[in-house]
């Protein structure tokens, strides 16, 4: 059974590369995602910070419009706009490759683009995905194939700094209890995110 | 955001320089950039890399009503999108006069070339078709977009499976089938360049893009810029080096696809990940994490995290019984936890390792760190602190943000007169030193060596 348990318990494998674009001021590829990072709008006293989400296929739509909102929010409460009065933040974010858990690699992949870039924020967020099967079990990063296996999918982003929700979506049905169990599984899981970042920033400082 | 304007130099010195046969980027006049073509996980998804230009072309299918006109083909839909990622010109929903123009470009391209078998996508007759839609995003503009753009396109159709469809019981179509193509090439009129950069491509006088298929078929040309009309030997001459190029490609663009196939059939990954350089310093991968959910595990994790934090933050005084003054460098000091001396090459990870926990910025006091390795053995335990008797250090002993260059010391009158009495000479030998500020800092630097001796 403990076997079983840590089978359901895995964060797919992550990739991420550095500085792939020349034109923007940072760049990361990640996994399925690409997003990069250039100043636009004007706000006198504060950075307008901006997301835009780039489905692969198509015109975005209504669910993409909800993805760039959030993904807008998530980042705009980190950064510390008022350190960069009259800029806009743009991240644009493309789809590569949909293996599932969409939503968190974006987040994630907007914030590997704001480390490289070099913007000040207050924390660092990181993004797990899960899903609750049928049979009520809670696995962590479902895949396309697990997903279909799953009636409810739940998304949390936390801050590096209290590990406190920073964004949560969902979609299905859900108990609190099944709810409480896939954030506490998440929260744990944000920690290996958080490694991530650091080995990544770790790797990339010193060449610098 | 507008594009940024060219300076008069770039203006007058990119036409001069390919007058005289050089290019920017060491290029010959006539030789092409790396071409770079990686098919994704998906059926019909690529990305191509032509230099620093990268190009994503997906290509899609859907049932649709057939043109009246046409009842019996398919649809072929071409959908070029300039996105900001590209350039930070490119705004979204507002297609640039050059987007529209890449995509028309490739959209007769395509057709022309009848590279899409149309009659094999009809499924029945003035009812139901497919519709195979190719959406090419910029992701990099480094110039010869309508290049990279066409490569892309025809790649993702290359690589893309039509589901079959079953129409009462009866299967009425099988794959369809994508032969031949085309690669425009886009050279530049008086003094042929091929393959132009960004800067190229907006200084040249005129450009033209030439459609040729494999087979040596032209299937578009355009012309576009002020300069010079274009001479019949000139058109000519470009449209025998793109076709020379389109057969490149296209062996390229067939090797790619068979490596793929292979791939696939041996069940072994493909995708853009394995495309990622592993061993670059800007790419990093991760494995894949096992955790075992525990809600005491968890708990102490999270504790550790603060701790963390609060002790990387500021040193309180209850810590200061097991600290070290370790000096880093001349005129700087550091406190170091008795148990926790790491050797000097660590101190870069370790000040990474706090990231985003939280707690004022390390990375100004470890500066130091980075220092080359000569430094190291200069490292030496000044004092030990504790917490019975406690030896005041001089102030400017546990300055950490500050940076060795930016130091500025000044010499106390009580210090100089100390030093008067022990050596006379080196007052003189600041005189002297004066004309050279860098020796000048250096002695400086030695004497108020000298008077810490003296102080100990």
């Amino acid at each position: 059974m403990a076997a079983m348990a840590e089978d359901q318990h895995v964060l797919r494998k992550m990739f991420c590369e550095f500085d792939v674009l020349s034109c923007p001021d940072g760049s990361a590829m990640k996994y399925r995602n690409r997003s990069c990072l250039r100043p636009n709008k004007l706000i006198i006293d504060k950075a307008c910070v901006e997301a835009v989400y780039r489905p692969k296929v198509g015109q975005p739509r209504v669910a993409d419009k909800t993805k760039e909102k959030m993904i807008g929010n998530t980042c705009s409460s980190a950064i510390l706009s008022t350190l960069y009065p009259r800029t806009s933040v743009s991240i644009i974010l493309q789809e590569m490759q949909n293996s599932g858990g969409l939503m968190a690699c974006a987040i994630n992949a907007a914030y590997l683009a704001l480390i490289r870039s070099g913007i000040a924020m207050k924390f660092l967020v990181a993004a797990v995905t899960c899903g609750i099967t049928k049979d009520d079990k809670v696995i962590l990063d479902p895949d396309l194939n697990k997903v279909k296996d799953c009636h409810t999918e739940l998304m949390f982003a936390f801050d590096s700094i209290d590990f406190n929700i920073v964004a949560v979506d969902s979609s299905g049905q859900y108990t609190e209890e099944q709810y409480q169990k896939a954030l506490s599984l998440c929260k744990e899981a944000s920690n290996e995110i958080f490694d991530f970042y650091r080995n990544l920033v770790k790797k990339y400082a010193c060449c610098i | 955001m507008k594009e940024t304007v060219l300076s008069t130099c770039e203006k007058e010195f990119v036409p001069k320089a390919i007058s005289e046969g050089r290019r920017l980027d060491s290029r010959n006049l006539l030789e092409y950039r790396k071409l770079q073509i990686v098919y994704g996980g998906d059926w019909g998804c690529c990305m191509v890399s032509l230099g620093k230009t990268k190009v994503l072309a997906q290509a899609s299918c859907e049932i649709q009503q057939p043109k009246s006109t046409r009842p019996n083909e398919g649809i072929l839909f071409v959908n070029v999108e300039f996105s900001p990622m590209g350039a930070p010109h490119f705004e979204i929903g507002r297609p640039t006069d050059a987007a529209v123009q890449c995509n028309r470009l490739l959209e007769k391209c395509l057709k022309e070339s009848r590279c899409v078998d149309l009659e094999s996508l009809c499924i029945v007759a003035d009812e139901k078709v497919w519709q195979v839609r190719v959406d090419v995003s910029i992701l990099n503009h480094d110039g010869a977009l309508v290049d990279a753009a066409s490569i892309a396109a025809l790649a993702a159709l290359a690589h893309f499976r039509r589901p079959d469809v079953t129409l009462d019981g009866e299967e009425r179509s099988s794959r369809a089938r994508f032969s031949s193509s085309f690669t425009p090439s886009s050279p530049y009129l008086k003094n042929v360049v091929v393959d132009p950069a960004v800067l190229e491509e907006r200084t040249a006088e005129a450009q033209i893009v030439v459609g040729i298929n494999a087979y040596r078929e032209l299937t578009a040309l355009h012309l576009g810029g002020t300069g010079s009309p274009a001479t019949n030997q000139l058109v000519m001459h470009c449209a025998s080096l793109a076709a020379v190029r389109a057969m490149e490609v296209v062996r390229m663009m067939k090797d790619e696809l068979a490596k793929d196939a292979e791939a696939r059939v041996q069940k072994s990954p493909v995708g853009f990940v394995q495309s990622m350089d592993l061993e670059k310093v800007t790419t990093l991968s991760h494995e894949a994490m096992v955790t075992a959910l525990g809600q005491l595990n968890m708990n102490v994790k999270m504790e550790e995290g603060g701790g963390d934090a609060a002790s990387e933050g500021s040193v309180g005084e209850s810590a200061v019984n097991d600290m070290i003054v370790e000096s880093v460098g001349e005129n700087s000091a550091e406190l170091v936890p008795e148990n926790d001396r790491r050797p000097k090459l660590d101190a870069v990870a370790l000040c990474v390792d706090t990231i985003g926990s939280g707690g004022p910025s390390t990375w100004g006091g470890k500066e130091e760190d980075e220092e080359p390795s000569s430094e190291e053995e200069e490292v030496q335990v000044v004092a030990q602190l504790s917490p019975s008797s406690k030896p005041k250090p001089p102030v400017e002993e546990i300055e950490l943000s500050e940076s060795e260059e930016e130091e500025i010391h000044t010499l106390q009158p009580e210090e100089m007169n100390l030093d008067k009495g022990l050596e006379d000479q080196s007052d003189d030998e600041i005189m002297v030193s004066k004309q050279n500020t860098a020796q000048k800092k250096g002695r400086k630097k030695r004497k108020k060596k000298n008077g810490d001796n003296i102080c100990k």
